[in-house]
């Protein structure tokens, strides 16, 4: 028996959602010259634990990018938002839900903040919030965050945002910079959510 | 990085042989010998594999070999298909899935026809594919997923040295729509070099 999955394409979705500090809005055509800025401030440490197909060296590459996860967007293959903060409307970085399956279905969380906006918890943030669009708007029943398993900040989010740790898959990648490295995979279920949300604070 | 080659350039045989068993890329023409096996293999197929829930006609089976041949041209998917030497018996499928060449990496999947159940083909298969895969396509890794449920291919991959590497929960849904959890086996060069010496030694019978 195959089991009926309604036509994702015809879901309807926000293009927006909010945090205590983040306004996320889907990533689209004319974010690239912001987006190019946040990166190029960051190149140095987006090297080499990337999974965001962040390797944008001119702004148009910037650009680009932002129209093809406008496309995806569309296509719901893929939901890429941009992180503003409300006051200055800067953006901070990007949230992403990715890598996904409908069938089941499930998508893989990404996220990326700027170098200089580091270290103020926007990641795991935005990653609530995310956590919250991925179960209430696109009806999944799993998200995983998956990473370099020399990516220790990660796994702390992976950790502090309740996933439970389900494999180290040894030798799955080969790294930017030529290594071989491990893939850790942490998955959090619908239900564990739905449970877990009141006593976590923000 | 060090620059890799096209996989598509690579040369590598398409036809192991072992004890028992032919293991080699589909063929053009292969349609009906595949089309037997696996009309006769539906029923216990069907649980756990998506394609196996209807019989094929003989045209769509001979377009699939077709398909896999060109695949394997590529080098995108390397489909095998398992006959025994004895008799010419087609008992199933298996091969290298999933493939990434920048690792390299693969997935073993297999299965095989009711009749020839618990005579170890698979387990000889998969070892003979997995030396194929670490000794001429220089895998770094070579791993088996399956259901967590589905207890028989899983005593595959451990039988065969496999190590398992973790679960993941509701990761897919069964044919029969059900969430499952999938179990992730995997092998690296180091643990093949171990095995390989066991594998190659005859078989001496007696209680295992």
């Amino acid at each position: 028996m195959i089991v009926f999955v309604p036509d994702p394409l015809l879901r309807d979705l926000p293009l927006c959602f909010a945090t205590p500090r983040l306004q996320a809005r889907a990533l689209q055509p004319g974010d690239g010259p912001a987006l190019y800025e946040a990166v190029a401030e960051s190149r140095v440490q987006l090297y080499p634990f990337l999974r965001l197909g962040l390797d944008v060296i001119v702004p148009a590459d910037a650009e680009t990018l932002c129209r093809e996860a406008w496309a995806a967007f569309q296509r719901r293959e893929q939901f890429r938002f941009g992180l503003w903060t409300a006051p200055d409307s800067r953006l901070v970085g990007l949230i992403s839900l990715h890598y996904g399956d409908w069938s089941v279905p499930r998508f893989e969380v990404g996220c990326w903040v700027r170098a200089s906006q580091a270290r103020r918890g926007y990641a795991t943030e935005a990653a609530r919030g995310i956590i919250d669009y991925g179960f209430a708007e696109l009806g999944l029943a799993r998200l995983e965050i998956r990473f370099d398993h020399r990516n220790a900040p990660s796994q702390r989010i992976a950790e502090r945002l309740g996933f439970r740790p389900e494999a180290r898959l040894r030798a799955y990648h080969r790294a930017l910079d030529g290594v071989l490295v491990d893939e850790v995979v942490y998955g959090l279920l619908r239900e564990e959510w739905a449970d877990g949300k009141s006593n976590v604070e923000f | 990085m060090p620059e890799r080659p096209d996989p598509v350039l690579l040369d590598f045989p398409d036809q192991i042989e072992t004890e028992r068993l032919i293991i080699r890329a589909p063929r053009p023409g292969d349609g009906p010998a595949i089309n037997e096996a696996v009309c006769a293999s539906l029923e216990h197929l069907r649980p756990w594999m998506p394609w196996a829930q209807h019989a094929p006609t003989l045209e769509e089976s001979e377009s699939i070999v077709r398909q896999g041949a060109a695949r394997w041209i590529t080098r995108e998917d390397l489909w095998m298909m398992i006959i025994r030497k004895a008799d010419g018996l087609w008992l199933g499928g298996s091969g290298l899935h999933r493939i990434r060449w920048d690792v390299p990496r693969f997935e073993i999947g297999y299965w095989i026809r009711p009749e020839a159940e618990g005579q170890g083909y698979v387990s000889e298969a998969v070892r003979a594919i997995t030396g194929f895969a670490f000794g001429t396509l220089h895998a770094e890794r070579v791993e088996i997923r399956c259901e967590a449920a589905n207890t028989r291919s899983a005593a595959v991959a451990r039988r065969c040295g496999y190590t398992l590497e973790g679960r993941l929960r509701s990761h897919s849904r069964n044919t029969q729509g059900e969430l499952v959890d999938d179990l992730i086996f995997s092998m690296l060069p180091p643990e093949w070099e171990a095995l390989r010496p066991t594998w190659e030694a005859p078989r001496t019978g007696g209680p295992a």
